[in-house]
């Protein structure tokens, strides 16, 4: 299917969202800080980044701008995790160059969704 | 000279034969004999004719009482008084030189008087007495006894009018005159009246007499004036300058002389006499009668001043018994002789009852010790009494009086008398009561709310304090005045200034002052005072002074101080707690997530395992499900925060009512089923469309519904739901455990449930309703509560139908002219209302729905719609009959109206007046281009596009153009400000991604500019455009569009909404424009 990043911290949450991908056929690399997600971008050239906004190192606001401004990662849709969902978030995290947003707890099928929409406008 | 005849003497005429009667017949002296008694016993002839008596007349008579009986002034001479007795008494000659002796005709002479005594046997026996006329003796001693005889008939108490004649023919005949007369001096009137006359006996000069008495002479004229002015004695010794002289003449009188009685030079009267012969005026006359005129002068002026002492007493009476006051005499022993009518009036008295101390009964019982006590000692020390007391008024009641008694001494210094007032101070001692008293209480008062009050008294600088003010600023107590330069030295340095300006100001205008300052105390204490009055005009005397009251209010300012520092932290601590629960949900969510997604991957996993998996799969379904009850709970107290931090949002859209709480009763009814509850909706179809946040209502349906299934068991649950004009009840009443009012007053409140039992037993957050009150409001309505315990609870939310038009206080709708451009959808399916308000709403078109024919009609009528959707197929009143009663109604009959039905009758549609017809299932873009024909839609506006390339341009001209709008076309901002100058555009299509057009910077001054902050912008992209741009950009216009084939229906949605909202508010909108475009002119 496609090659996705995702980008937490979060044992957990990594760890279940992965095998899930992995369960509908995505290859899943991981990063599990800001500054990692941002190497592993521009070496591992995923297709669909899962940032998560709280990290440590580099938090997603941050790794979000920096990669949509490097030329070589800018093309690469981003999809926004964030634990907040107040009012201001998803505006937060489309300023800071993200295509789309996804509130925590995963709705699993929602994000499928959502990867397949990011593919679809990647592509 | 005198009678020297000593019948007694035996030397001489013992032995002689006794002298016999002819013997003293012939002697030419008066004498005749009493016995011991006093009665005549002889009187000789000489002394009969003396007398003018006959010899039976007197003997056996009292001689005393026949020619003594008066003094010369014409009262009484008692006997008793007479030096004669004792000659008859003691047996020792009495001899009296110049005694007045009255004949018989009532007339007097003087003459030597003596009484010698007679003895028998050596016994008394009585006394012979002789009486020698003296006034036919030498003018010396004629003269003398003269002057000794006026003197006596002046010393007399007599009146004047009994005086005068007598002292005429005393002078008179004293001086061998015949006729008298008495001139009084009126030295006011400068003239002289005739006052008394005389003529001797056997003269008739009543010619005389009644012409003199009948004249007034004036000073100098005729003899009298003359005397006056001349003040001695002026003779006429030929009548010569004498008025009367014929008159005189007639009477045998020939010579006058008038005698002035004087004292001093001050002449009070004349004396004219006239005369038969011409008197030899010698010194010894001269000075015998200027001698009587002193006497008569000295007189005069005695008389005169009596006479004045009476006026003056009367004039004292008359002013004693007028004076306001009740006034009184008294002698000097305190006895009171007289009072007032006054007194007499206000006891209701009378002057017996009041006699010497009857006043006494007239005063209070309890205060008359003091007062005659008071008296009494004044009396004695003869000073000016003064005392107060009450006196009983006729009615009985007392009033009070000042009384005041002063000491009135005789011409040698002795108290003559008292004279004394009573004034009535009743009112004055009320009043004075009443001043102390309020005086009293207003000092209490300040005293007890520790006020200070004070005077400044700016000519002088000083200020006169009471001790409230002396405390305040702690400045030494006592009278002393403070002066304002200590006053001053006390306020807080940095507020004197302020303090001084404001009483400076204060003094200017005369007018009032309120200063709230500090005070710095000797002892470095801050305290804070509030400083209150006016600056007035001194009452008497000149200048300015302020008067004015002060209070510490140090407490208070403490309070404020705390009460905001206390509001201060306890908005932090709230700020701190709303971040602690946004952090706190956002960390319980990600392992919730994890959760969640952990059980999903299981059910995922035990879904590839088959049957074997089943029994996991029931489990993890409830890990899910109570991870995604956490979930919602975290959710409600994120929303809690959110809303506490103003960051909850509502959005509104059009949905049908009936048809959300359809949904929301399918969501409880297992809720309800739960507890054995029965649940019973009454929800009419007719709710029609509601403007507002439907998951915000649909949360706060649910959360009552699930409240009252959570609190009620085996009862009855009800949902009652109505609408009044523009306003919806939502009632969810049940049958539960109900409330105490001090339960419901923490009801709303968040994180408060009823009591801490109530979540043990029926678990909860609290959350539930403070959501709901919350939501509630953000959507413009209200939410109530009655309950009562044991019973039942019934919540009442209320809601306005357009969350974005404040609900108003009456239940009626707008009027209809006032509607904005609506449709009218008439179906009884509620599916098919609920379609078409979603799409008609898109379009930006207000949609009113009516569930039947006859409600239709109604709602038709009220608001007059711009089109109608008509259902053919409708229960009780079919479409036919709707269509065919609007097209007769005159008023409705232009409304265009689109039949819809299942099938083609489109022949009867027209025949019967519909202006279109289509059939189900609807084609909506042939629905929409219908409407949009057949509405009655005035002109958009005018459009101003700002776009460099020329295609575009012109695509865009068509597509606005044939939407109805006025369109101007520009290449970049420059020409759009021009045409913006010219006519304030109604939308702004500007392309913002061409750098050359400057659409951002116009963008920026549009927002500036209050007059075209309103216009819609239309934001035109070639795609371009960066993710931060584009969301800097969504704030700042209405919609992004990308130009292009794809956008084009995008852009004409848009279009039309605009369109239709112009429509809707068109009249207020142009009156404003008019107004902007006069100021714009000005």
């Amino acid at each position: 299917m496609a090659k996705l990043l995702l980008v937490e911290d979060t044992e957990e949450i990594w760890d279940f969202l992965s095998r899930r991908l992995q369960r509908r056929g995505h290859e899943v690399v991981l990063a599990h800080d800001g500054q990692e997600g941002v190497s592993t971008a521009r070496e591992a050239r995923p297709e669909v980044i899962l940032l998560d906004m709280n990290l440590p190192v580099m938090d997603g606001w941050t790794a979000a701008r920096t990669l949509k401004d490097d030329p070589a990662t800018r093309a690469i849709p981003i999809i926004a995790l964030t634990a907040h969902a107040l009012a201001g978030d998803r505006e937060k995290a489309l300023a800071a160059g993200c295509d789309d947003y996804h509130p925590k707890p995963v709705d699993f099928s929602k994000l499928l969704a959502q990867i397949d929409a990011a593919l679809g406008t990647a592509s | 000279m005198g009678a020297t005849l000593d019948l007694s003497s035996p030397a001489s005429n013992r032995d002689a034969a006794p002298v016999d009667r002819d013997t003293l017949e012939a002697i030419g002296f008066g004498l005749y004999r009493i016995d011991a008694e006093g009665r005549c016993t002889y009187a000789n002839r000489a002394a009969l004719e003396m007398l003018g008596y006959e010899e039976p007349e007197v003997l056996g008579q009292n001689m005393h009482d026949l020619i003594h009986h008066s003094y010369p002034d014409g009262s009484v001479f008692p006997q008793s008084s007479c030096p004669l007795i004792s000659t008859r008494l003691t047996g020792r000659p009495v001899r009296l030189s110049n005694e007045v002796l009255w004949r018989k005709d009532g007339s007097f002479f003087t003459a030597e008087y003596c009484a010698w005594p007679l003895r028998d046997d050596g016994r008394l026996a009585g006394c012979v007495v002789t009486l020698v006329d003296t006034s036919q003796q030498g003018s010396a001693r004629n003269r003398l006894a003269l002057q000794v005889t006026v003197s006596r008939l002046l010393a007399g108490t007599a009146d004047l009018d009994d005086v005068l004649p007598r002292l005429l023919e005393a002078v008179g005949s004293g001086l061998d005159f015949e006729a008298g007369f008495f001139w009084t001096v009126s030295h006011r009137d400068r003239r002289l009246d005739p006052e008394a006359s005389w003529t001797a006996t056997g003269l008739d000069a009543q010619g005389l007499v009644e012409g003199t008495m009948a004249l007034t002479l004036e000073r100098g004229s005729d003899l009298p004036g003359r005397a006056w002015v001349e003040g001695e004695i002026v003779p006429a010794l030929d009548l010569e300058e004498t008025g009367r002289r014929d008159q005189a003449l007639a009477s045998g009188l020939i010579a006058a002389v008038a005698i002035p009685a004087r004292v001093g030079r001050r002449v009070l009267g004349i004396i004219e006499l006239f005369s038969r012969e011409r008197p030899e005026l010698d010194d010894d006359f001269l000075d015998g009668a200027a001698a009587i005129g002193q006497q008569v002068g000295q007189y005069l002026r005695r008389r005169r001043a009596e006479a004045a002492l009476r006026d003056r007493e009367e004039e004292f009476r008359s002013l004693a018994e007028n004076l306001p006051q009740l006034t009184w005499m008294a002698d000097p022993d305190g006895a009171i002789s007289w009072f007032n009518r006054r007194w007499y009036d206000y006891t209701g008295t009378t002057p017996e009852q009041m006699q010497g101390w009857g006043w006494r009964a007239v005063h209070h019982p309890d205060h008359l010790a003091r007062a005659e006590e008071s008296y009494r000692a004044a009396l004695e020390a003869g000073t000016v009494w003064e005392e107060t007391f009450p006196l009983r008024c006729q009615d009985g009641r007392y009033r009070w009086f000042l009384s005041l008694a002063v000491p009135i001494p005789d011409e040698e210094g002795r108290i003559a008398r008292w004279f004394g007032t009573n004034t009535d101070i009743t009112e004055q001692r009320r009043a004075e009561a009443r001043a102390i008293a309020a005086e009293r209480r207003l000092r209490f008062a300040l005293q007890v709310a520790r006020i200070g009050s004070w005077s400044w008294d700016f000519e002088s600088g000083t200020i006169e304090a009471d001790d409230g003010l002396r405390a305040i600023f702690d400045l030494p107590r006592g009278e002393e005045p403070i002066s304002d330069a200590d006053f001053v030295a006390r306020l807080y340095p940095e507020d004197a200034e302020a303090v001084q300006a404001t009483l400076e100001e204060a003094r200017r205008t005369e007018g009032e002052y309120d200063l709230e300052f500090r005070i710095l105390t000797g002892a470095g204490e801050v305290r804070w005072a509030v400083a209150r009055g006016s600056v007035e005009r001194k009452p008497f005397g000149r200048g300015l002074y302020a008067l004015g009251i002060t209070w510490d209010v140090t407490e208070r300012k403490q309070h404020e101080q705390d009460l905001a520092a206390a509001k201060e932290a306890a908005e932090e601590a709230n700020r701190a707690k709303s971040q602690f629960i946004a952090n706190m949900s956002h960390e319980l969510r990600t392992p919730l997530s994890a959760i969640i997604g952990y059980a999903e991957l299981l059910d995922e996993e035990a879904q590839d395992l088959g049957e074997e998996g089943a029994f996991i799969r029931e489990d993890l379904a409830k890990i899910e499900g109570s991870a995604r009850h956490l979930l919602t709970l975290i959710n409600g107290v994120l929303d809690l925060s959110k809303i506490e931090a103003g960051k909850m949002e509502v959005e509104v859209e059009p949905f049908e009512v009936a048809l959300l709480l359809r949904e929301v009763c399918g969501t409880v009814e297992a809720l309800m089923a739960k507890k054995d509850n029965r649940f019973c909706a009454d929800v009419p179809e007719d709710l029609g469309i509601m403007r507002s946040d439907p998951v915000k209502l649909r949360q706060c349906l649910f959360n009552l519904l699930s409240n009252a299934a959570k609190f009620t068991e085996g009862g009855e649950i009800t949902l009652t739901v109505e609408r009044k004009g523009q306003r919806l009840t939502f009632r969810v009443a049940d049958t539960g455990i109900g409330m105490t009012p001090d339960q419901q007053d923490k009801l709303f409140q968040r994180f408060t449930q009823a009591d801490v039992s109530t979540t043990r037993r029926f678990g909860g957050t609290g959350l539930g309703l403070a959501l709901t009150k919350a939501f509630a409001e953000m959507l413009g309505g209200s939410i109530a509560v009655e309950s009562q315990e044991g019973r039942g609870s019934t919540f009442t939310l209320t809601l306005p139908a357009d969350a974005q038009a404040p609900m108003s206080a009456e239940e009626e709708p707008p009027p209809p002219e006032t509607a904005p451009d609506h449709v009218l959808v008439i179906d009884d399916d509620p599916h098919m209302r609920e379609l078409l308000t979603r799409f008609l709403g898109r379009d930006g078109l207000g949609v009113a729905v009516a569930p039947d024919g006859e409600a239709g009609l109604v709602m038709a009528r009220d608001i007059r719609p711009s089109a109608i959707i008509l259902d053919v197929m409708m229960p009780r009143m079919d479409g036919w009959a709707v269509l065919s009663q609007l097209k007769t109604d005159a008023d409705l009959a232009d409304i265009p109206v689109i039949m819809i039905s299942m099938i083609r009758e489109k022949g009867l549609a027209y025949s019967l007046g519909a202006a279109d017809y289509l059939t189900k299932p609807i084609d909506w873009g042939r629905l929409k281009a219908t409407l949009d024909r057949h509405r009655r839609q005035p002109a958009p506006g005018h459009a101003l596009v700002i776009e460099q390339d020329a295609a575009t341009r012109e695509e865009l001209h068509g597509l606005l153009a044939g939407e109805g709008w006025e369109v101007v076309e520009v290449p970049d901002a420059r020409a759009a400000r021009e045409s913006m100058g010219h006519r304030r555009p109604d939308l702004l299509l500007v392309n913002v991604e061409v750098p050359e057009v400057g659409g951002f910077a116009l963008l920026r001054e549009l927002r500036r500019d209050p007059g075209l902050r309103g216009v819609p912008v239309i934001a035109l992209t070639e795609g371009g455009l960066a993710p931060e741009e584009r969301a800097r950009l969504r704030d700042q216009v209405r919609q992004i569009v990308q130009t292009g084939e794809d956008s084009v229906d995008e852009l004409l949605a848009e279009l039309k909404r605009i369109a239709a909202e112009r429509a809707g508010r068109r009249p207020a909108d142009e009156k404003r424009e008019g107004t902007d475009g006069q100021a714009a002119a000005g």
